[in-house]
């Protein structure tokens, strides 16, 4: 009886460190989330733009990759398999890459872009708060953030986009 | 007139040079209170990622336009959260990370006081 109050401060510190370490969600959460789309002015491949203006009337995907980056040859195929299993348009942010490396590599693996914006300095990364590629956010019809994955976009990914993109289609 | 002429081009190569060093050091002081987010607590000043690096240069831009060191931290937060500042802010979201140490101290005083009134 002597020491209730420090078994309870003990335990209670040991409850919150159960909880906090074993949170299945370890990524950051974006900053962005449920805020506008940041500022965004590219050059795009084929000698267009990717600005704010291309963010109007319709969900979205922006995925942040690179040609030499080893996971976004993973997400790639994952990539098609979410446009055919729903149909939206993908924007791609090309992160401080080599265009001739670039154009090989969706020579090779297909190109699942709608627009692929050229961040050569990786500004716009820094812009999005980007932590490392690939990155991708869901936005929405008005160009709101409505979800971030950091990492590849896997099976499980695709699931978990495909419940968000039918909850902001209702 | 020819060594007036040198030593005016002296003068000013020289405080160019000295502007550039006060600014290294400034940016460098900055560096090392932002966060690498991608490392294992390392500062952006420590870290060799692409992240670190691209912030380090944006950071000496962001100097060389004239901006101060809260400016250029309040970008970042608003990118990055707090998350990326190394030693986070104190507001209503921290108050308990900064007070929680002189909470447990009171408390462990209070309880030793307890001990000793005890016996």
């Amino acid at each position: 009886m002597k020491y209730t109050g420090l078994i309870i401060i003990t335990a209670f510190i040991f409850i919150c460190l159960f909880f906090g370490l074993n949170k299945e969600d370890q990524t950051l959460k974006s900053v962005f989330l449920n805020k506008p789309i940041p500022e965004i002015n590219l050059n795009s491949l084929k000698n267009n733009k990717l600005d704010q203006s291309d963010f109007k009337n319709e969900i979205l995907l922006v995925n942040f990759f690179a040609s030499w980056c080893l996971p976004c040859i993973v997400e790639h195929d994952f990539l098609f398999e979410l446009k055919k299993q729903k149909p939206i348009k993908i924007y791609g942010i090309n992160y401080k890459d080599n265009i001739k490396n670039l154009e090989i590599w969706l020579e090779k693996l297909g190109n699942p872009y709608s627009k692929i914006g050229i961040d050569k300095t990786g500004i716009t990364g820094i812009n999005w708060g980007v932590n490392g590629i690939p990155e991708s956010f869901l936005i929405d019809q008005n160009g709101i953030i409505k979800h971030k994955i950091n990492g590849v976009i896997n099976e499980k990914q695709i699931k978990i986009l495909l419940k968000k993109i039918e909850s902001l289609e209702k | 007139m020819k060594k007036l002429f040198i030593l005016i081009v002296l003068t000013l190569f020289s405080q160019n040079v000295f502007a550039d060093e006060n600014l290294d050091k400034k940016a460098r002081e900055i560096n090392k209170k932002i966060r690498c987010v991608v490392c294992q607590s390392q500062s952006i000043d420590d870290s060799d990622s692409i992240l670190a690096r691209d912030l380090r240069v944006l950071i000496k831009e962001k100097l060389n336009e004239g901006k101060n060191e809260k400016e250029i931290t309040d970008y970042l937060v608003e990118r990055y959260g707090e998350f990326i500042l190394l030693k986070p802010r104190f507001n209503s979201k921290t108050y308990f990370l900064w007070l929680a140490p002189l909470i447990i101290l009171l408390f462990g005083l209070f309880l030793i006081k307890g001990i000793f009134k005890k016996n």
